[in-house]
């Protein structure tokens, strides 16, 4: 793999700011057989010995998404139009996200058997991982496609949202993921606080409902909100790309939501290339 | 510090490497050492490690290198030391080389102490004697200064830490086999760690060009879930073989680790812990790398595995691959190595020449 090739360590390490996302992604790229293995092993391990095997990546959203429509129902006191889809779909995504953080916060420190043992770019771990999960996101959004039929939807341009949707969520976990991970080696307090966010976030996020059912809320708390929460904006590209519906979002918190999650990602890389040496020392 | 000059195929350089390792605080107290940390940095600019160092005289008194003529068809000597304070033997050491290091620093002033040679062949595997009991002459003893490098580093900006490797140069060249002595704690695994990529310098440069292979133990890297062949692929993958290649060679490392067929494609959670380490083993020996270090690795599986492994090192090592071996072995080392180092301290003290280094490791 580094096979012929020089390499060299500085000993204050020099910081690579503009150039870190690129390297990170130079490295996967050649590394691309050791991470599609790690996506097959990690895959083939999760639903080992598991009856429903990969079932369990459809039927736990569908029953979620069940209880979280009646859920909706009741305290609104209405009918959404495609209330299912739209929670279903947010609900995915969520699922997505929030594995990917929980899992990559402990990642480093649960493989430090393999990282004592071999040399390889660490981020590794992290993007296998994020493989891993985009392929079982892939696999459960395919239940949309019988909601559709059943919806008689069909499907606009914005169903370029949908990828969209997923790349700024991707980006923005995988950034703050890369962080965590590395704060996890040093500061074992890090996975506890995740856990605790995610639940924050679940809630001050519409995942079980949409940004219309808040509409009641004032237009500059909703101003603030969507400026503060940019996951809120991600989530309503995924539902729009399958309702067709308009966002109903200003261009101004699409531009900031797209901003944050790209320069998550960039703060990220830049912090796991910095440390990643560094953290090796206390796991 | 960058040196951008490009260094020959399959070579190591090291050059005044320095790496620490951050004592552990209690979890408590790690916020009160961040909190005191930053407010001390501003109250002094100019933060200087602190090291204590000492040095103080100490008497000894050596080696004594027995060497006797080696027999005709013997398959391996017996060296049997007798303490005549305790009327007793005290000692069998065993060794297939014509040689024996008494230390006499390691035994008692007073006492006396008597040696017999035994030999035993391959048609008979009961011991000969080679000559009767001869005293040993206790050599005069001699005082040496004993320098005392305290690796405890207290710096105000890091706190308190261990210096692992304290500035160490080194250089491999193609094809070379480097041996490393040392106790307990003095930094070699450590140095094969960082050649091998997994640690990065605090300060200097390590520099390597080619394919590195760390030998170590290999439990924690197998996937408990995933069938033995798999294992395989996996870990083949991890370290660096392309596919086609694994798929070559997997009928020869399966053969080599003498996992029978029926297990080979059942989970390794059926595996018994000798069976894990011997696949281990086999994967990681298969490889086949520009540069080799290899870390204390003879103890995985029975007797007859053990001594497979062991001429399968040596035919990696006798190959052309660059090779830096840690053990405390000393005839081992002797046999295969063209240079020994003995480290203390984390530091490098000798200059490559054998005797050498074993009188600092022994000592």
């Amino acid at each position: 793999m580094e096979g012929g090739r020089a390499w060299k360590v500085d000993g204050g390490g020099t910081l690579p700011l503009l150039s870190a996302p690129s390297l990170m992604i130079a490295n996967i790229i050649e590394y691309k057989s050791l991470v599609s293995h790690f996506i097959k092993k990690d895959l083939k391990v999760r639903y080992h010995m598991s009856i429903l095997g990969f079932g369990w990546t459809l039927v736990e959203p569908i029953l979620m998404t069940a209880a979280f429509y009646v859920l909706f129902s009741v305290l609104t006191q209405r009918v959404e139009t495609y209330g299912v889809l739209k929670i279903m779909v947010a609900y995915m995504s969520w699922i997505y996200l929030q594995r990917i953080l929980a899992s990559s916060t402990t990642m480093l420190e649960s493989k430090s058997g393999l990282i004592q043992a071999v040399y390889f770019p660490r981020e590794i771990f992290i993007f296998s991982l994020v493989g891993v999960e985009a392929v079982t996101l892939f696999l459960s959004l395919l239940v949309a496609i019988p909601l559709l039929h059943l919806y008689t939807i069909s499907l606009t341009w914005r169903i370029v949202y949908l990828p969209i949707s997923i790349l700024l969520i991707t980006l923005l976990v995988t950034g703050i993921g890369l962080i965590t991970s590395i704060i996890q080696t040093r500061i074992r307090d890090m996975e506890y606080i995740v856990k605790f966010l995610i639940r924050v976030g679940f809630w001050m996020s519409p995942v079980w409902y949409t940004l219309e059912s808040i509409s009641r809320v004032p237009p500059e708390y909703l101003d603030t909100y969507l400026f503060l929460n940019p996951l809120a904006v991600y989530l309503t590209m995924g539902r729009s790309a399958f309702t067709g519906d308009p966002l109903g979002i200003s261009e101004t918190h699409i531009f900031s939501s797209v901003v944050v999650s790209i320069a998550m990602f960039w703060i990220g890389s830049i912090v796991f290339m910095r440390m990643e040496g560094g953290a090796v020392k206390y796991i | 510090m960058t040196d951008s000059r490009e260094i020959y195929e399959n070579c190591i350089e090291l050059d005044d490497v320095y790496l620490e390792f951050p004592l552990h605080h209690s979890g408590n107290s790690t916020l009160k050492e961040f909190i005191t940390k930053r407010f001390s940095r501003r109250l002094s600019e100019n933060e200087e490690s602190k090291t204590d160092n000492a040095s103080y005289e100490e008497e000894f008194r050596g080696v004594t290198t027995l060497i006797w003529d080696s027999v005709e068809n013997a398959d391996g000597y017996r060296v049997l030391i007798r303490d005549d304070y305790f009327d007793a033997i005290t000692d069998k050491y065993e060794t297939t080389e014509n040689k024996y290091r008494f230390n006499w620093d390691k035994r008692d002033a007073e006492h006396r102490f008597r040696y017999r040679i035994q030999f035993t062949t391959e048609i008979s595997s009961d011991w000969i004697d080679l000559e009767d009991y001869v005293y040993l002459e206790p050599p005069s003893v001699k005082t040496r200064t004993v320098e005392v490098i305290s690796q405890v580093v207290q710096s105000k900006s890091k706190g308190k830490s261990f210096r692992a490797l304290n500035g160490i140069s080194l250089e491999v060249k193609n094809g070379e086999v480097l041996g490393i002595l040392g106790e307990n704690g003095s930094g070699k695994s450590t140095l094969l760690k960082l050649i091998g990529r997994i640690y990065s310098p605090d300060s200097g440069t390590s520099k390597t060009k080619g394919n590195i292979t760390l030998l170590t133990s290999l439990g924690s890297g197998l996937e408990r879930n995933l069938t033995g062949r798999e294992n395989i692929m996996v870990t083949g993958t991890i370290f660096g073989m392309d596919q086609k290649e694994l798929e070559i060679k997997i009928p020869e490392i399966i053969a080599f680790s003498g996992i029978k067929s029926e297990f080979i494609d059942q989970p390794l959670r059926t595996y018994s812990s000798g069976m894990k380490s011997r696949l281990g083993f086999s994967i990681i020996s298969h490889l086949d790398p520009d540069i080799l270090l290899l870390d204390e690795v003879m103890s995985a599986g029975d007797y007859s595995f053990r001594k497979k492994s062991e001429r399968r090192i040596l035919e990696m090592v006798g190959g052309r691959a660059t090779v830096v071996i840690v053990s405390h072995d000393i005839g081992l080392l002797e046999r295969l190595c063209d240079r020994v180092v003995a480290m203390k301290y984390g530091r490098i003290v000798t200059h490559g020449d054998y005797e050498e280094a074993v009188e600092v490791y022994e000592s």
